[in-house]
This record gives C-alpha cells, structure tokens and sequence, in this order.
C-alpha cells in the first residue's frame, strides 16, 4: 500500500489534476463548483454532425412553443420527440468562421489559458467540473471520424486547448473496453482488474524514470502519459457491473462507407448501454467530421456529403439530396433519444431522458457560406428539470458561449462564462424553465 | 548586432510594443516551402556574408509578401475582391511596383496598435474585436505568423537582426532536437510481430493518430492518450496470451532446470531487452521481477510470466524510442551504441534492431562510423526496407485514401476493390522499383516503366505481357502517351478526385502542396465554395473555369487549376481519355506563383517533366521525406538535417536512397541537442532515487551489457596524448603516422577510430601503443593486448601490414 501511495503523490506532484484528481480527492473533493439544489441534469451528451446546415430548410416555423417542422425539413424526422426538444436559433460563434474554425470552436467557444473553462471542450470541462464516482470520466464515440487521423478538421472535443481526445471509432473496442471485464463474471472480473492495477502502478514508476531523462520540451508527453495511467486506473476502480451484460455487438469494418449506419446505430446503442450502467455522465458521439467525404450510399446518392453541402439554390436536386442527409441524421438524433427516453431512470424516477441533456450540435451556420453565423442548436431531454421542452428560441446575434454556459449551468455548474468571455457571459436568458 | 532603422520609429510609446517570443523552432522558411529561399539553407542570408541582414523589401517579398500575402491575403484583398473596401487592398505581382506598394499598404496596419498588439496580427489571426470577415487566416503558433510578428518589429524599429539569423539558423551544430518518440502505429505492429517471432492479431485497432503535413508519424503529436492506453493494454495482454501459449519456444532458459525464479529473471533481461532495445536498467530489472514474483506466487510460472510480458509491452522504455544520448560535455548529446542501432533500423525498416545489429551494439562496433554505414547498406538492402519506404509514398501522395475514397457505382462500377487493389500493388511496385534500382526524383515523376496485372491493364487499355511475379504483375513499358511516372498512377489520380468527376483543385493541390511545398489556405468565409455541378454541356475544365473567374478565387485558384487541368486527361478512376463526355481534352496549364519553375505544358507529362527539372521540387523532396523520416514538422529542427541532406541529393541528382546514406553519415543521426534534463524536484520527495541513477545508465554505460566495475580507470586517461608515458619503445614503427579519432563519447565511456598511415616506401607490419582513458571494451580490426599501462593493438591478418603510401584503420570502444 505505501507503494500506491507514493505513486499517486507522484502523480499529484506532477501537476496531473485534471484526470487523477477525480479518482485521488473522490471522497474529499468539495463540490462548491456544483450548484445547490435541484432542477439539474445528470448526464450531458453531445451529438455531432458535419459540415452546417441550410437554414431555409433547417429552422422551424412557428413560434415558441407552437413551432412546426415544415413537410420534407431536416427536422421534421423529429416530431414523434417534438415534446422532449428546445430548440436554438440564431447563435454566432465568435471569432471563428469556416469549417476548421467552427470544428475547433464549437465546444470551446474560443477558450484559452486563463479563461473559465481553460480552452476545454464542453463535454471535458463538464467530465471535470462533475467528477462523477464513474468508470469513465467520460465516454468519446466516434462514426467513421479519424479515416483522416487526428486534426483540426476531425477533432472537435479538446483536453486543454491544443488537445485533442481522441474518439473510438470502434465498436468492438468499445465494447471490450466497457464490458470485456465482465465477461467473465464479478470475481474474475476483480481479480483482473487487480492485475491490471499492479501493471499500472509498475508503468507510472517506469514513465516517471523516463521523465527526469528528458527536458522540460518534451516532459509533457509523459505527462500526458502519466495521466492516461491515471485515467486507465479510474477505469479499473469500481465494483461490479450493476446492469446487465450486454451482447457482443456484430462485427463491423468501421471505415466501410456503407457501414456507416450499421457502426453508428451500434455505437449509439452502447453508448446508451453505457449511460444506464452508469459507467459515465458524459459522453459525445460524433458523426464524422467537418469536411466529411461520407456517401450517404444508402439513401441512393452518390457525392459526398462535404460537396453535398455546398450546392448553391440553383442545383435543386443536388439540395433536395443534403436535405435528405440531414434528415437522416436527423432520424439518428431520433433513434439515440427516443432510446433515453424508453429507458426508465435507474434507481428513480422517470426516464433517463428527463435528467439527460442532449445536444445535437453542428460546426457551421449556412455551409454554403462557411460561416459560423446562426449555427443550429438542438437540445433533448429535461435535463433534470433545468429545461422545459418543446420549444423554439431565437437568440439572433448572441454567442453560442452563452448557450454552453447554460448547459454547465443544467449540469450543476457555476461558471458564469464559456470559452473567451470578451464574446459574452452568462446564460442564454429565458432557456432555463 | 546591429537594429533596423530603415523603417522610421512610429509615433506613439515606444514601450508598448511587447516582447517577441523566442523564435527557434518557430522558422519562417520551409513551412511555406519557399524552396529557393530555403536552399540558402542553415545561413539563411548571403552566401558570402553570413552576418547580413536582408532589407525591408527583401524581407518583405521574401517572407512577408511571397508565403503569407500573396497566398492567403490577396485573394481576397485586392482591388476587386471580397476586401476591396477595407485598408489593405494589395496589388498582384502583375502590376508594377507591386513590391513597393504593398509594404507601404502594410506599414500602417503594422504600427496601428490595439491593447498590446498590431491591427496587422489581430486581423489575421481574428483576435481583433470586430472580427475578420476573411476569419482565422493564420493562427498565432502557425510558423509564417513569425514572419509578420517580424515584420510588425521592423515597421515599429524594434527589431534587432540577430534574432531573425537565429531563427534561420540551426543552432545546434546540425544536432538533432533530444526527444522521444512515440512508436507510431505500424513500427509498434512491425516491433511486436519481431518481438513474439511471427505476425500476431493485436486484437483491437488503435486510435488513429494526429496526422502533421499528412504524416502519421509526427513526434510532436504521437502522445499516449487515456484511450490509446487501454488500446496498448488490450493488445499487451493479448500478446502476452499467445506468448504463453507457446512458452518454452520464448524462454532463453529452462524454467525446471535452472530454477523458475532465475529463469524469469533470464526472460526479462532477454525479452525485455529487446523490447527496450537497450539492456534492462537494475531498478527496470527489479520492477518486472517484483511483478512476476507477486504473480506467480498465486498464480504459477505462466501467469507470472504473461503478466510480466504484458508489462513490458505497455512500458515506455518499449512504446517510445529514446535515441537521447549522453551528455558530451559540450552542449550536445552522442548517441549510444545501442541508440545508434535502433535510430537506423526504425529509420531503414520502421522496426527494431535484429540480432545482428543488437550484437554490433552490444559490442559497441556499431559507434565506428565505417560499421554504421555498412549497417545501413545491409538495411537497405534488407526486403523489409520496401515496407518503409512505401509507407513514405503513400502518405506522402495521400495514396493511403485509395481504400477509402468514394466512387459513384453507377458511374464507374468497372472500380471493384480488386481494381483498387490492383492500383496499389502498381504504384507500390513503381516507387520500390525506383528506390531499390537507384532511381531518382526524375525517374520517380517521368519513367513510364509500370507494372499490372493483366487485369488492370485490360482496365487502362494498355497492353500487357511477359512474365508476372508471384502477385501477378507484369513489368509494362506505358505506351507513350498514355502517362508516365506516379503522377499518372491510378491510385494517385483516383485519390485525387470526385465521387463523380475528376477534380483540377485536388489534383493542383497535389502538385503544388506536395511536390511544390507550398500550402494553400482553405478557401475564405462568405464566398460560394460549391463545386461546380455537373453540367453535360460543359466539359470538366470548363465548368472549374467559369467557377474560378471570380477575382476573390482567382487569387488562389490560379495556383490550382491550371496545374490540375493538366491532368484532365484522365477520368476520376485513373483511366485515359481523350473525351471528356462530349467534349474534348484541353489539358494545357501553366504553372505559377514559383521561385524558378514556373511555365507552360500540355498534358502532365510535361508537366511532370517541368517539376522533374525543378530544383525547388527537389528540396520539397528532402524536405517531405525530412518531415517523415525525422518524424517532425519543426523548421528549426528541420534545418538542422538540410545542408547534408541537399548536398547528397544534389550530388546524386536526385537519387532517392542517397538520402538515407546521407542522413547516417551526418551529425542529426548522432547528435542531439536540447535543454538538460533538470533533476526532480517537482516529482515528490525522494521517491525513486534509485531509478534516478539508473537511468542516467542506461544507454552507454551498458554498451556490454554490464554497468559494473567500470569506474576506476578514469584518471589515467588525463595525458591524453599517448606519447611519453609508459615504456621505451615509441608509441608506433618509423613511417607509421597514427591519428585517434573520438566518433562519440558519452560520460561512461567513448568510441574511437584509429587511421595507420604508411608514410615510408615500403610495407609496415604496423603496431600502436595507446595510453588508453578508460578500459578496452571491445575492438575491431585489430587484436589488442596490454602492455604496462598502455595497450598494444596489432592489426588482423588482413591488415597488419601496410603498403606505402597507404593506410588501414580500426576501432576500439573504452568504459572510463
């Protein structure tokens, strides 16, 4: 036992907060930066998809509460949830324009060093402002997102600004990392984890003695290491499973264009899985990227969807066919909700929907234009009582900063900014119930 | 040295302007690939005055105007454009004066200051208030924003020239940068495949990595995050499985013989030492020993073993490469003969060192330059240098997408996966064939030399016989005119394409990003960026003619388009055409905007002919295959390897694998350079002194693969020179000159080669008696023995005598 102890002083020493702390303060860590009372959701997830919008055939019609999906819209898909949505107009990303600047700006708003949220993603400053007692910090799901490896075009949740968390794009993985432990049931599944927690104490010895050999330049690659141990061994920590072992999903080639719906509906399935069991509070899934060459092949057109994107009014037919690619997504964003919502919350009351917020998020505004000027919102869920949905808002002209403030806000948070505070603070007002 | 004043001092505080950040590392050259500038190489300035200072025009045109401007701004801000109404509207190289006039339009912008920074670096990077309607052009750790932070320096007299040598310079006497790298994802499968003797199933396919200038293997971005970790977890247990299955055939022992507990720790040294490619550290030794003792003692042999396996796969001293060296005590780092080994197998084979390299690093021989070099011809010669060297070219060429670019079935359903298959295995077989013949840059663009398998020949037209190798494929000559060279290549020009069309802007932009080295900026906020639909009435160029006339694309476009029509004679699957639907093939182009390439072709085999006799292709070249082999994207690092690197290149007129041999001999592969690792301090208290001390052993002291006992000899080394101590008889035979060459020396010990010159007229049986400063380690082309305190060493039957007027050498490694 003195052993652990001295590697976790060594991790602290190291200045690795953001990861370990969750797992080395769990019990002592004050939640001052947790809201008090009620009316908060208990779980954020972010769902991506690429390359903006049309406006003209996204944006309901109507008013607040009596919006309406227009026939054949991108939203219309999600009228059998219309209930359980809040939708958001209007919102300008600040200081970031085009596809690489919106990607990069749409869960950050922009932040830096030295802002509230540090330059992080919404979904990792929300995973360490909560540090929920879970497996996983958080959980990072990916479609077909890193054919192109890791960029600014392909990444959009962020560590520390610069900082890229990678997505699994990988259901089998994510299987195996999420349930091969139990497979083979509790008391096997104990003693491996013990296993496996030795072989990490080993290894941050051994990377701790790699590096006092290097530099300051190139000491934070192992500091970075340092913390994936630390987030390896957060991942072991925990007792049994508590909910029930899911089945293997069927294998599936994840770059296969045509497998696109196939790896997605997977993921989006263990994802859900996940969330029940507890094994996160946040997660994202992400559709590709921006600038995505995905073929929606199955819905019988054949350009890809970044090309899809930018065909001006006056090619009808090639619009009709990003409408329809939209639409899909919008069935998706359906499909993962209405999921939530036929789930009953574990130990309480409701569904999981109602103390869930999710987030359909997007890079661009008009991807015609490539702006980031009224980039479209579309929140899901109760979130604990923080929303009232089955609404439209229209904030023409705001930062979307304000929106992820209020989302931190649903979670339980204090912040009173997100990202660079010179585009604006505070909530969105009127978004909470 | 001396400050600008040319440009006179702005009104306003001088205080104000805020300190410029230390530009090493930060260069402004080669990222935007202004070859010719670049080929002035580490001076970065005249010739013949290296401690010149360009002017302010010549700086402008050279680092403002040329890579920053003209590229990314004047698409926009020019006298018709998007920004034709803002104050900075700049005139094309067309017009004359333009120099002239676009630093004077530059020079207020630079002096306007906001808060603590210049309107000319706010709007670019879009920090400023009212935003940048053209958004974030360049963002502040992009290397050219150095160039105008310099250039705001210049307008606003706060510049000092020194500080921009530096940034051109390398500082570090051609020194590599001291770091480690991250295995990337093939070396790790190529690593662990040698490690268990056989190819094995990882079971589980790893994060892709942030990919830099399209490399994979990006040292900078190759970092172990939470989910690669449990990605290295997985596959390490798995491999730990199938090692146990088969237990006995990767023991170096005998578990039931000599005693479990002393056979693990055999295992451990053997296993993890070639894991590590390094003998074992005692405080590495011990950890994986304490590991299999608490395993097995529950468990078994087995298990302890397994775990123990599984360890040693997920540790650093197995997933980074760490060629860091030992301090020299002049600043720079040598590498050792076990770091040696392993640099220039990843380099060569992209795997670790095999048995015979490890033992020419066990011995140390490996430090003598001559035995380096003759490894690195062995590797070169090795079958598993091809894999490397394709790797190279795809990701170079973006060859890597083939599998996964998409094609309308309806349109081109003749491109099954076994087409595209059959592509690779063509292009793969090409750029082999090139490298492994001595081919070079030219035969690489122009040689119509191919090889398809009857069917992808049937698939181009083309006609095809003799005799196939094991794969299928048959050596073609191309009938003329229907391509020559990668460029032509069916995976390069199928990659480079639409789902539905063929595609000028990505074939342009392979040309002028990859073989031109200049990166276009992605087409600004607020301007229709639609393809152009297809149109049966027009033809492919006329449809991206019409979309590019507009002056805000034209600034860009004009240096894409025309370089990709050259290759609208080929359809979006890599077929020739000579339609293109109805339409005739207009393949002319001009190739714009270079330092000394540009002009007019038809078709891309003149095309390809131009950037063949370019000598900025060249150093694109070198400077692509830097970016990869050297696994970075870092200009001043970067410059450290070109001088050598250029020079080889120049010399063998492009030969492709002279820069292989080229690097080996340079001071980038033995040297490092870097900030000296500080001691702890911020890691806790004096946990792991023990693993301090070790790890400063872990390189060279172990060149043998024993630390012990080397220390006491140190102080007979003062004297240096060899001559007056020690007995009567002088240090060689008249007519012998002897002269000691240290290759590399690290704290624990050095290497040395010794050159014997005859300068008699007859044959000498030659002997030398060194005072040595350490104890003999190992020797080679020589037999040595001790004799008082010196030792005498005698060459082989091969070498102890030496004819007049010739010499012979040999090498010796010490411990002190």
């Amino acid at each position: 036992m003195a052993r652990t102890f001295g590697r976790r002083e060594l991790i602290r020493g190291l200045g690795i907060g953001l990861v370990a702390a969750p797992f080395v303060d769990l019990l002592a860590r004050p939640r001052s930066s947790r809201a008090a009372g009620g009316g908060t959701a208990t779980r954020l997830v972010v769902f991506f998809s690429p390359n903006g919008t049309v406006p003209a055939h996204w944006t309901p019609g109507g008013g607040e509460a009596d919006f309406t999906f227009a026939p054949g819209s991108i939203l219309e898909p999600l009228e059998e949830i219309r209930d359980q949505l809040t939708i958001v107009s209007g919102l300008d990303f600040f200081g970031a324009d085009n596809h690489e600047g919106g990607m990069a700006a749409m869960l950050t708003a922009k932040g830096a060093v030295g802002h509230e949220s540090g330059g992080m993603s919404l979904d990792q400053y929300v995973a360490k402002e909560l540090a929920a007692p879970t497996r996983f910090a958080s959980l990072e799901l990916g479609v077909q997102t890193s054919a192109w490896g890791g960029n600014n075009q392909t990444r959009m949740s962020y560590s520390a600004p610069g900082q890229f968390v990678t997505p699994d794009d990988d259901p089998a993985h994510v299987y195996s990392r999420l349930f091969g432990d139990f497979v083979g049931g509790d008391d096997a599944a104990a003693k491996i984890k013990a296993r496996r927690a030795r072989v990490v104490d080993l290894l941050v010895d051994e990377a701790g003695d790699l590096r006092r050999r290097l530099g300051a330049e190139e000491r934070p690659k192992l500091d970075a290491h340092l913390e994936a141990l630390a987030q390896v061994e957060q991942g072991l920590a925990g007792g049994g499973l508590g909910c029930a072992l899911p089945d293997a999903p069927a294998a599936l080639s994840p770059y296969d264009n045509s497998a696109f719906p196939d790896v997605g509906k997977v993921q989006m399935d263990l994802l859900a899985t996940a969330l029940a069991c507890d094994m996160t509070r946040v997660a994202s899934i992400q559709w590709s990227h921006t600038v995505s060459p995905m073929v929606p092949s199955w819905l019988g057109i054949s350009d890809g969807h970044h090309s899809l994107s930018h065909i001006d009014d006056s090619n009808v037919a090639g619009v009709a066919n990003f409408v329809a690619a939209e639409r899909w997504f919008a069935e998706q964003f359906a499909y993962f909700v209405g999921k939530l919502a036929a789930t009953p919350e574990p130990g309480g009351d409701g569904t999981m929907l109602d103390n869930t917020l999710v987030l359909w998020a997007k890079e661009m505004g008009d991807s015609r234009a490539h702006v980031c000027k009224g980039v479209p919102f579309v929140l899901a869920g109760g979130a604990g009582g923080y929303l009232s949905p089955g609404r439209h808002l229209s904030f023409p002209g705001e930062s979307h900063g304000k929106l992820l403030v209020s989302i931190c806000q649903a979670m339980g948070l204090t912040n009173e900014s997100f990202g660079d505070p010179a585009y604006g603070t505070g909530p969105l007002s009127g978004l909470s119930a | 040295m001396k400050t600008m004043t040319s440009l006179s001092t702005p009104p306003g505080d001088p205080t104000s302007s805020r300190p410029r950040r230390p530009l090493r590392g930060r260069a402004l050259l080669l990222s935007l690939g202004f070859a010719a500038a670049a080929l002035a190489g580490c001076n970065g300035g005249d010739e013949d005055e290296t401690t010149s200072c360009p002017s302010d025009q010549e700086y402008f045109e050279r680092h403002v105007w040329g890579p920053v401007l003209s590229t990314r701004c004047a698409g926009c801000h020019n006298a018709e454009g998007l920004a034709k109404d803002s104050r900075m509207v700049l005139w094309g190289d067309d017009q004359e004066g333009y120099i002239e006039h676009n630093m004077e339009v530059t020079l207020p912008l630079a002096r306007e200051l906001i808060g603590d920074s210049s309107l000319f670096l706010l709007k670019p990077s879009n920090e400023h208030a009212d935003g940048h309607k053209g958004g974030e052009i360049l963002t502040r750790d992009n290397p050219e924003f150095a160039a105008l932070e310099q250039w705001v320096a210049r307008a606003t007299g706060t510049y000092a020239c020194d500080e921009e040598e530096d940034a051109l310079t390398c500082d570090a006497n051609g020194a590599g940068a001291r770091r480690v790298r991250r295995l990337d994802h093939r070396e790790y499968k190529q690593s662990v495949d040698d490690l268990l003797g056989a190819p094995v199933e990882l079971g589980v396919s790893f994060a892709p990595d942030n990919v830099v200038d399209g490399y994979t293997n990006n040292a900078a971005a190759l970092k172990v995050s939470g989910l690669l970790a449990e990605q290295y977890r997985e596959a390490a247990e798995t491999m730990a499985d199938v090692l146990v299955t088969d237990l006995n055939s990767h023991l170096p022992c005998d578990p039931v013989g000599d005693g479990e507990e002393a056979c693990a720790a055999d295992f451990i040294d053997d296993f993890g030492g070639r894991a590590f490619r390094r003998p074992l550290t005692d405080a590495e030794r011990s950890r994986y020993l304490g590991l299999y003792s608490e395993v097995a003692e529950e468990d078994g042999f087995a298990e302890g073993i397994r775990w123990t396996t599984a360890a040693i796969l997920q540790a650093p001293g197995f997933l980074y490469r760490t060629e860091l060296g030992q301090a020299t005590g002049d600043g720079n780092y040598a590498l050792t003969p076990h770091e040696l080994a392993s640099e220039l197998s990843y380099l060569i084979l992209g795997a670790a060192p095999d048995a015979s390299l490890r033992a020419l690093a066990d011995d140390g021989s490996i430090a003598d330059p001559e035995v380096l070099e003759a490894e690195a011809e062995r590797l070169l010669a090795d079958p598993r240098a091809e894999a490397n060297v394709l790797r190279f070219a795809d990701e170079w060429l973006g060859l890597d997408r083939l599998d996964l670019v998409t094609r309308d079935p309806m349109l081109y359903p003749e491109l099954d996966e076994s087409i595209r298959a059959a592509m690779k295995g063509e292009a793969h077989r090409f750029v082999a064939d090139v490298f492994a013949g001595g081919g070079s840059l030219s035969d690489l663009l122009t040689s119509s030399t191919s090889f398809m398998t009857p069917e992808l020949a049937t698939y181009y037209g083309q006609s095809a016989s003799g005799d196939a190798d094991p794969e299928g494929f048959i050596r073609v000559e191309r009938s003329k005119g229907a391509g020559a060279g990668i460029l032509t290549h069916g995976a390069t020009l199928t990659t480079h394409a639409l789902p539905t069309s063929s595609s000028p802007i990505h074939r342009g932009l392979l040309v002028r990003e990859r073989f031109l080295c200049q990166h276009m900026p992605p087409p600004p906020p607020s301007v229709d960026a639609s393809p152009p639909p297809v149109d049966p009435d027009l033809s492919t160029r006329e449809r991206y003619s019409q979309h590019s006339e507009d002056a805000t694309c034209a600034g860009c476009h004009q240096l894409i388009d025309p370089l990709g029509f050259a290759f609208e004679g080929f359809d979006a699957v890599g077929r020739h055409r000579v339609l293109d639907g109805v339409h005739p093939i207009d393949d002319s182009g001009e190739i714009l905007h270079t330092a000394s390439s540009d002009g007019t072709f038809t078709g891309v085999a003149e095309l390809a002919g131009l950037l063949a006799a370019s000598e900025e292709v060249h150093a694109c070249y070198v400077d692509q295959w830097s970016r990869f082999v050297l696994g970075t994207a870092d200009p001043g690092d970067l410059a450290c390897a070109r001088d050598e690197l250029l020079d080889a290149f120049t010399e063998s007129e492009g030969r492709l694998d002279s820069l292989v041999l080229a690097l080996v001999r340079s001071p980038y592969f033995r040297l490092r350079t870097g900030e000296i690792a500080e001691l702890p301090d911020d890691s806790g208290s004096g946990s792991d002194t023990d693993s301090d001390g070790s790890s400063d052993g872990s390189g060279g002291s172990d060149s043998d693969g024993n630390a012990s006992d080397s220390g006491d000899s140190g102080d007979s080394g003062d004297s240096g020179d060899s001559g007056d101590s020690g007995g009567d008889e002088p240090d060689a035979p008249e007519g012998i000159e002897v002269m000691i060459n240290v290759d590399s020396m690290w704290p624990a010990g050095e290497c040395d080669t010794v050159t014997i010159t005859n300068t008699s007229g007859a044959a000498i049986t030659w002997y030398a008696l060194l005072d040595l400063p350490g104890a003999l380690v190992n020797n080679w082309n020589s037999i040595a023995s001790a004799e008082g305190d010196r030792t005498r060493f005698v060459g082989e039957a091969y070498n102890a005598s030496v004819e007049p007027q010739q010499s012979t050498s040999f090498g010796f490694c010490l411990e002190y």
